[in-house]
C-alpha cells in the first residue's frame, strides 16, 4: 500500500500541514513534467497483477482460542531478502502491510497478455502460500481472511499487548487497539497519527450489528471512556481505529491498458462492475467479535480513513477550514474519465481549483484534470524530513503522496518515471478469499472481462449517483441474493466508439432511461436472463469462442466461471455468508451476536482446514480437484 | 459490369457462390446459433443493394459469384501485421486439394493479408461413426490435401498448420507420415471434460497445442444451408464446398479484432 521508501525523520500533523501546499503543488509538477512524455508512449500490451493480503493467525488449541500474531513484519522482511539482494524476475514480491500481523504478496514477474498465462495464476499464489508457510513458528498459520473477527478484543494479539487511550499516546489512541499492532514501517505509523491529528480526535466506526433474538435492543456497549460513549451509536458496533479497516485483508487487480484512452476506458467500465464484484466476494461480517449487518469491509475502511475535521463534516461552522467535504478520502470513484461517460457524472464533487487551472492550462483535458483536482483537495498525510525538497524531474513523491491517500474503488494509475511501466487501473474492492482457488477465480474473471468490454465495445456506464447507490447496496448483509442492482441492459452500444456515429443508442443530450438500465439482480447480471440481460458468464464464454486457447488453460477457465456462476446464483454461499451460518449454527452461540473466543476457534480451524484443502466445504465451492 | 436488377438472376445462373458473412463479432453476441445467425439475412442484403456488382476479381477464380455487403474492413487500421494472429479454421466436405488451395487464398485475398497465421483443417465426418467428435483418419487418406496446404505454407501463404478432432492413432500417423508436423489439434470440449490420456500424452511430447472448439459434427446442416440460400428452382441445388472460419485477434492484448465466415457452396443439377 502505497510508496514504502522514505528518507529522515517523520512529520506530525502539524509539522505536515505546513508543507501542505508545497506538497500539492509540486506533485502536479510532477504529473506534468511526466505527462507530455507519456503521451506520446508507444502502444503497451496487456500485463496484470494480483495483489494478495495475507494476515498471520496464532492458535492457542490448548485454550481454545485464536490470536492474531504480529510477526506479519518480520516474516515479510525474510521474504524481502532476495529481492533487496537485487536478484530479479523472482517468482513472488513482497510488501509490508499497515498491520504488523499482514504483509502482502504479488507475482514477481506481471502476467502478459497471452492466454496461457491464466493457468499460472493459482499456481503462483499457492506457491507464495508456501513461501511464508515456511516461516511460521508452530500453532501459526498464514491465512487470506478479510478481517479477523476478534479484532479488537481482549488479548487478540500474540504478543498480547494493552490498548493505550490515553492523549498522550501519540501513536494509537484507541481503546481497542494496541500500538505494536500496527505496522513497524513509519509510514503506516504515521498515517495512524495523522489521520486522527488532521481530524482533531479519534475516528468514530459504527457498524450496523446483526440483530438476532437475544442481541440486546437497543445493543448499547459502555466504555470507560467519555468520547468513546459520545460516538459510539446505539445499535452499532463501535470502533475507533484506522487500524480496523487498514488492517484487513483484501484482493487488488491492476491491469495496463494499451495507451492512457484505453485505461481511461477500462477505469470507467470497470466503475459499474466493483459493487458487483464486491457483493460476490463479500467475506467480513464479524467484526470485534459481533455479528454485523454488513458482509464487507469496505464501510469499516471508509469510516476509519475520514481524516475530516468536524468542520468539513458539517457539524459545526467553518472557521478555520476551507468548506465542507461530502464524503472522505476512502470510496466509489466519484467521475468518470473518458470522454464517452462524461454525460454520467452526475455527483457533486469538491476540487482544488488552481490545481484544476493548472492542469487545464498545460494541456491535461477537461475530465483528467477535474479528476486530479478532485483527489488535490485532499492534504498530505505522511512526509519525511529528507523527502520534501526532490528533484521534480525525476521522481513523482509528492504527486504519489496524493495519490495513494485517495482510496478509491479504482485508482488510474500514469506510469511512473524511468520504468517500463504503463498506463494502469487498479481494481480494488474484491475482498481476499479463504482459498487460492477462488482469489484466482476473481483476478482471472476481471481480467478475462475486460477483454470483453474491450472486444465487444461493451458499455456498462450508468450515471455514477446509481453506481454510488449500488456501492451502498453492496455492502449489506446477503446482499447477493438479496439486493437487486442498478445495470446498463443495452450494453452492446455500437460496433465502435466513435461518439459522431449514428448507430449509438443513447446521445450526449439524451437523459437514460428505464429502457438503458434497471434493478437486476446478482445472477441476472452474472448468468444472464432471457430478453433482459446476456450475462457476463455468457459474454465471457463468447469471447473465448473466438480466440485460441489450450485445453488446459480453458479447462481451469471454465471451473473459475463455474465458480462465479455459482456463487450468483447462489449455489455457493459468499464466505460471509457461510461464516454467518457457521457463528448462528454453533453450539455455543447464544443468539446474540456475540462470537467468542472460542466460536472463532472453531471458525478458523475450520478456514485453516478448508484452505489446505484438508476439507472440502461444498457451500463454498466445488472443484474438480 | 452486370445489371444490379438482375441480382437474383445472377446467382441462379452461377455455377458457384462465395458468400462472406462480414465481420460478425456483435451480431453473434446474442445467439447460440451462430454460424446461421452470421449468414442471416446476407443473401437477401446483397441482392436488394442496388449498387453494381464488381467485376470478376481474383477471389472469384473459380468462376463464382462473390456475395459480399461489408464496404470497408477493419483490417490493418494502423497496425503492423506481426501484431495480428490470423487464425482460420477451414471445414471441408471432400478430401479435395483444389478447393483447399481457394480456400485460403479466399482469405487472404479479400483482407490483402499476405498470410494466415494458424490454418486448422476439419475434415468431413466420417460416415461410421457420426456423433463420436474424434476422427479417426489415416494419412493416406488425406494426403493431397495436407500436402497442399503444406505448399501453401512452403509459399508464405500460411504460417502454422494445425488439424481438428484427431485421435491418437491420427494424430501419430500424420507426424510420423509428414516432414510438417500439426502445431495444433483442436478438439471438442463439450464431449469431452478431460482430453484422452494418450492424446494429451503424445500431444505433450511432441510440442502439439491441444486447442478447443465447440463446433457440432455436422457444422452446416440441410436447413441451416436453405436458409442461407434457398435453391431457386428444383433442378439445382447448391452443396457445400468449403467453410472457412476467421478470427483476427491483437497479439498479447488478447482483443478480437473481426470474426467472420465464408462459405462456397457449387451448384448441383438434380437428377
Amino acid at each position: 500500500m502505497g510508496i514504502l521508501e522514505y528518507d529522515g525523520e517523520s512529520l506530525n500533523w502539524n509539522e505536515i500541514k505546513l508543507y501542505a501546499k508545497y506538497v500539492k503543488k509540486h506533485g502536479i509538477v510532477q504529473f506534468l513534467n511526466n505527462y507530455q512524455r507519456l503521451l506520446e508512449r508507444p502502444v503497451d500490451i496487456l500485463k496484470w497483477g494480483d495483489e494478495v493480503e495475507y494476515m498471520v493467525i496464532r492458535f492457542d488449541h490448548k485454550n481454545r482460542k485464536v490470536q492474531l500474531s504480529l510477526r506479519g513484519d518480520a516474516i515479510c522482511n525474510i521474504l524481502q531478502e532476495k529481492e533487496n539482494s537485487g536478484i530479479v524476475n523472482l517468482p513472488s514480491s513482497w510488501r509490508h502491510e499497515y498491520a504488523s500481523h499482514m504483509l502482502e504478496g504479488t507475482p514477481g514477474v506481471p502476467y502478459q497478455g497471452d492466454m496461457a498465462q491464466f493457468k499460472y495464476v493459482e499456481s503462483n499464489m499457492e506457491m507464495r502460500r508456501k513461501e511464508i508457510q515456511e516461516l511460521l513458528q508452530p500453532n501459526e498459520q498464514i491465512m487470506t481472511l478479510t478481517a479477523f473477527p476478534r479484532l479488537g478484543c481482549f488479548n487478540y494479539t500474540n504478543p498480547s499487548y494493552k490498548a493505550d487511550s490515553a492523549k498522550s499516546n501519540q501513536i494509537c489512541q484507541s481503546l481497542f487497539i494496541p500500538n505494536e499492532a500496527i505496522g513497524s514501517h513509519p509510514r503506516f505509523l504515521c498515517l495512524e497519527r495523522s489521520i486522527r491529528e488532521r481530524r482533531g480526535e479519534r475516528v468514530s466506526i459504527n457498524i450496523p450489528i446483526f440483530k438476532d433474538t437475544s442481541t440486546p435492543s437497543p445493543f448499547i456497549e459502555k466504555f470507560n471512556d467519555p468520547e468513546a460513549n459520545q460516538a459510539a451509536k446505539p445499535d452499532h458496533i463501535y470502533m475507533d481505529s484506522t487500524s480496523f479497516g487498514f488492517g484487513n485483508c483484501c484482493l487488488q487487480i491492476t491491469i495496463q491498458g494499451s495507451n492512457m484512452d484505453e485505461t481511461k476506458l477500462l477505469y470507467d467500465q470497470l466503475a459499474p462492475v466493483c459493487p458487483i464484484v464486491m457483493a460476490l466476494s463479500a467475506a467480513a461480517p464479524i467484526w470485534r467479535g459481533y455479528l454485523a449487518d454488513v458482509d464487507v469491509r469496505w464501510p469499516v475502511i471508509e469510516q476509519g480513513v475520514d481524516d475530516r475535521t468536524r468542520e468539513e463534516r458539517g457539524l459545526e461552522p467553518l472557521v478555520n477550514n476551507e468548506r465542507v467535504i461530502r464524503r472522505p478520502r476512502f470510496g466509489s470513484i466519484n467521475s468518470y474519465l473518458h470522454k464517452e461517460s462524461r454525460k454520467f457524472n452526475d455527483v457533486a464533487i469538491e476540487i482544488d481549483l488552481e490545481t484544476k487551472y493548472t492542469l487545464l492550462d498545460a494541456g491535461v483535458d477537461q475530465l483528467l484534470a477535474q479528476h486530479i483536482a478532485h483527489l488535490w483537495m485532499r492534504d498530505p498525510l505522511t512526509l519525511f524530513t529528507n523527502n520534501i525538497e526532490v528533484d521534480d524531474k525525476k521522481v513523482t513523491d509528492h504527486f504519489e503522496n496524493i495519490q495513494t491517500t485517495n482510496w478509491h474503488s479504482l485508482r488510474f494509475k500514469p506510469p511512473p518515471p524511468g520504468s517500463d511501466i504503463g498506463w494502469r487501473v487498479e481494481f480494488r474492492v474484491c475482498e481476499v478469499q479463504l482459498t487460492d482457488f477462488e482469489n484466482a477465480a476473481f483476478s482471472v474473471f476481471v481480467v478475462l472481462l475486460t477483454r470483453v468490454i474491450l472486444t465487444y465495445n461493451l458499455d456498462f456506464c450508468i450515471p455514477l449517483s446509481y453506481v454510488h447507490t449500488n456501492m451502498t447496496k453492496a455492502q449489506k448483509n446477503n446482499a447477493i441474493n438479496l439486493e437487486k442492482f442498478y445495470f446498463r441492459s443495452n450494453i452492446v452500444s455500437c460496433c465502435c466508439r466513435n461518439s459522431d456515429c449514428k448507430n449509438h443508442i443513447i446521445s450526449d443530450d439524451e437523459s437514460l432511461t428505464e429502457e438503458h438500465f434497471q434493478k437486476m439482480s446478482i445472477n441476472t447480471i452474472i448468468n444472464g436472463k432471457k430478453d433482459v440481460f446476456p450475462g457476463f458468464i455468457l459474454l465471457i464464454q463468447k469471447y473465448l469462442g473466438s480466440v485460441d486457447v489450450d485445453i488446459d488453460t480453458r479447462l481451469k477457465i471454465n471451473e473459475y466461471l463455474d465458480f462465479i456462476s455459482n456463487r450468483a446464483s447462489g449455489d455457493y454461499m459468499t464466505a460471509a455468508q457461510w461464516m454467518r451460518h457457521f457463528v448462528t449454527s454453533h453450539p455455543e452461540y447464544k443468539q446474540d451476536s456475540v462470537v467468542s473466543d472460542s466460536i472463532a476457534y472453531d471458525l478458523l480451524v475450520r478456514c485453516d482446514q478448508i484452505q489446505k484443502s484438508k476439507v472440502k466445504c461444498y457451500q463454498l465451492f466445488k472443484t474438480a480437484a | 459490369m452486370q445489371s444490379c436488377t438482375n441480382k437474383e438472376q445472377v446467382i441462379a445462373d452461377a455455377g458457384s457462390v462465395t458468400i462472406h458473412s462480414g465481420n460478425i463479432l456483435h451480431k453473434i453476441l446474442r445467439t447460440s446459433q451462430e454460424i446461421c445467425q452470421s449468414f442471416c439475412g446476407t443473401v437477401k442484403q446483397w441482392t436488394a443493394d442496388k449498387s453494381e456488382i464488381p467485376s470478376i476479381t481474383t477471389q472469384c477464380s473459380h468462376g463464382g459469384v462473390f456475395i459480399n455487403n461489408e464496404k470497408d474492413t477493419e483490417w490493418s487500421k494502423e497496425r503492423n501485421r506481426d501484431d495480428i494472429k490470423l487464425t482460420v479454421k477451414l471445414f471441408l466436405w471432400k478430401n479435395d486439394a483444389e478447393i483447399v488451395k481457394e480456400a485460403v487464398l479466399t482469405v487472404i485475398d479479400y483482407y490483402q493479408c499476405e498470410k494466415i497465421d494458424l490454418l486448422l483443417l476439419s475434415l468431413p465426418p466420417t460416415s461410421n461413426c457420426p456423433h463420436n467428435t474424434f476422427r479417426s483418419v489415416k494419412y493416406q487418406d488425406i494426403r493431397e490435401v495436407w500436402i497442399q496446404l503444406c505448399n501453401l505454407a512452403a509459399d508464405g501463404f500460411i504460417t502454422e498448420l494445425g488439424v481438428c478432432d484427431m485421435d491418437e492413432p491420427s494424430l501419430k500417423d500424420i507426424c510420423e507420415s509428414s516432414d510438417v508436423k500439426p502445431v495444433a489439434n483442436q478438439i471438442n470440449l463439450q464431449e469431452c471434460c478431460h482430453p484422452p490420456k494418450n492424446l494429451s500424452a503424445y500431444a505433450s511430447e511432441h510440442h502439439i497445442k491441444l486447442l478447443t472448439h465447440n463446433d457440432p459434427n455436422d457444422v452446416l446442416p440441410e436447413d441451416t444451408l436453405q436458409f442461407v440460400l434457398p435453391a431457386s428452382d428444383k433442378n439445382r441445388s447448391w452443396k457445400a464446398c468449403f467453410l472457412t472460419r476467421y478470427s483476427a485477434v491483437i497479439r498479447l492484448r488478447e482483443i478480437v479484432m473481426l470474426k467472420g465466415y465464408f462459405l462456397c457452396m457449387k451448384a448441383t443439377k438434380e437428377s
